[in-house]
């Protein structure tokens, strides 16, 4: 049968964690109180106990805050690799090569620089030009007007879909500023096909 | 953002979050998994465990059941398998003494010689906690270096709480019994004593 002696000697650990019921604390005190060989004991146990939580709490790792930056990189790194289509699109135009990246550039920039050329020649040509417009409404051509300009005896041929022709658009210059449009569009273009690349791009 | 907040929208697709959920635990696990690796010596290997640790329990985040267990308990659970399976693959079963440089400081006001004496003890515990058994040894870093409870070792190490009790004693008594056993030693009694009345 065990002595009272080694019951309370199996609760050091419980009584050092603060684990103990208060009943059981007042009596492993108690017991400690009353028995030199067990406060001994519980001494030497106390002072190794303290010394492991010691060398615990110094021991907590100086982790700097790059080996913690990295480690989160080569986990985000490895699951985007696994699952690409999660990758933010952000992200995903570095993934680009830098000869694919320098092309795409230089054409964008020679689009850029078309459609800043065409905007300068226009508004240098509408500065220097008359006052007509470039395009605007020409008078509507009316059946009922049609005495005052058009000498007696003639006989015009009034369109049959309506009474008077609506709008008659008039173009001038002849040729409008098409470069203007297509390096817009060219701009837009190549930035929709980065972007559809980097979504489909592994 | 709460943990279970986080990984409500992780699993709905908003996987960048994950590295923000990373961020609050990859101190504590590193520090876990490092001091796990130490007996072995195989600290250098603490942050490539680490990084698969994170990337296992991304894995299975779909399995996380946060009624079973905290994001953290089961973390932790995810780095003690880590870790014992790399130790397994490594065979890494030879302990020797530590020779970590690190000493926590002693009193301002101690002595040369009580300093080597303080030394001493810190390497003999050192020593003494990386021979333990595993499952006491894990059980003694998450009391004593982590700060967990009984409840949640028991969830880490798959065991009950009075389990746990009796590994954290059994993993002290040992510890006491090692520096008992070092003390007892003649010449370091008579100079202990010196010491001591010094």
């Amino acid at each position: 049968m065990r002595s009272d002696c080694d019951l309370q000697q199996e609760k050091f650990s419980d009584y050092w964690d603060e684990a103990l019921p208060s009943h059981e604390r007042i009596k492993f005190e108690l017991h400690l109180a009353s028995c030199p060989a067990c406060k001994e004991e519980y001494r030497f146990w106390e002072e190794s106990a303290a010394l492991i939580r010691e060398i615990g709490q110094s021991d907590a790792l100086d982790i700097d805050t790059a080996t913690v930056e990295e480690i989160n990189r080569n986990v985000m790194n490895r699951i985007y690799a696994e699952q690409d289509w999660f990758l933010p699109a952000s992200r995903r135009l570095y993934a680009f090569g830098s000869g694919f990246r320098r092309r795409m550039g230089s054409l964008i920039a020679a689009l850029l620089a078309i459609f800043f050329c065409g905007l300068v020649y226009a508004i240098y040509e509408k500065t220097h030009s008359p006052d007509t417009p470039y395009t605007g409404v020409m008078d509507t051509a009316s059946a009922f007007n049609s005495g005052d300009s058009v000498p007696s005896g003639m006989i015009v041929d009034v369109p049959v879909a309506s009474l008077s022709d609506p709008i008659v658009l008039r173009v001038d210059p002849a040729v409008p500023e098409y470069w203007i449009a297509f390096a817009l569009l060219g701009v837009l273009m190549s930035l929709l096909t980065m972007n559809w690349f980097a979504r489909v791009r592994a | 953002m709460t943990d279970s907040q986080l990984i409500r929208e992780i699993k709905d697709g908003n996987v960048d979050l994950y590295s923000t959920l990373m961020s609050r635990y990859q101190k504590k696990i590193l520090s876990f998994i490092y001091q796990m690796l130490r007996s072995a010596k195989l600290e250098l290997m603490a942050e490539d465990l680490c990084s698969e640790t994170f990337y296992k329990a991304y894995r299975s985040l779909h399995s996380f059941r946060e009624v079973d267990a905290s994001f953290s308990t089961w973390l932790y659970t995810i780095a003690r398998n880590t870790v014992l399976s790399e130790l397994r693959k490594n065979k890494a079963t030879h302990l020797s003494l530590d020779d970590s440089t690190y000493i926590p400081a002693a009193p301002a006001e101690a002595a040369p010689e009580q300093t080597l004496l303080r030394s001493e003890k810190v390497s003999l515990v050192r020593a003494a906690i990386n021979n333990l058994p595993e499952k006491q040894r894990s059980a003694l870093i998450l009391r004593e270096y982590d700060g967990m409870d009984y409840q949640e070792i028991a969830n880490i190490l798959g065991q009950t709480v009075s389990a746990v009790k009796s590994l954290l004693f059994r993993a002290r008594a040992s510890v006491k019994t090692q520096m008992e056993s070092y003390y007892n030693e003649p010449a370091i009694i008579q100079e202990y004593e010196e010491l001591k009345y010094r």
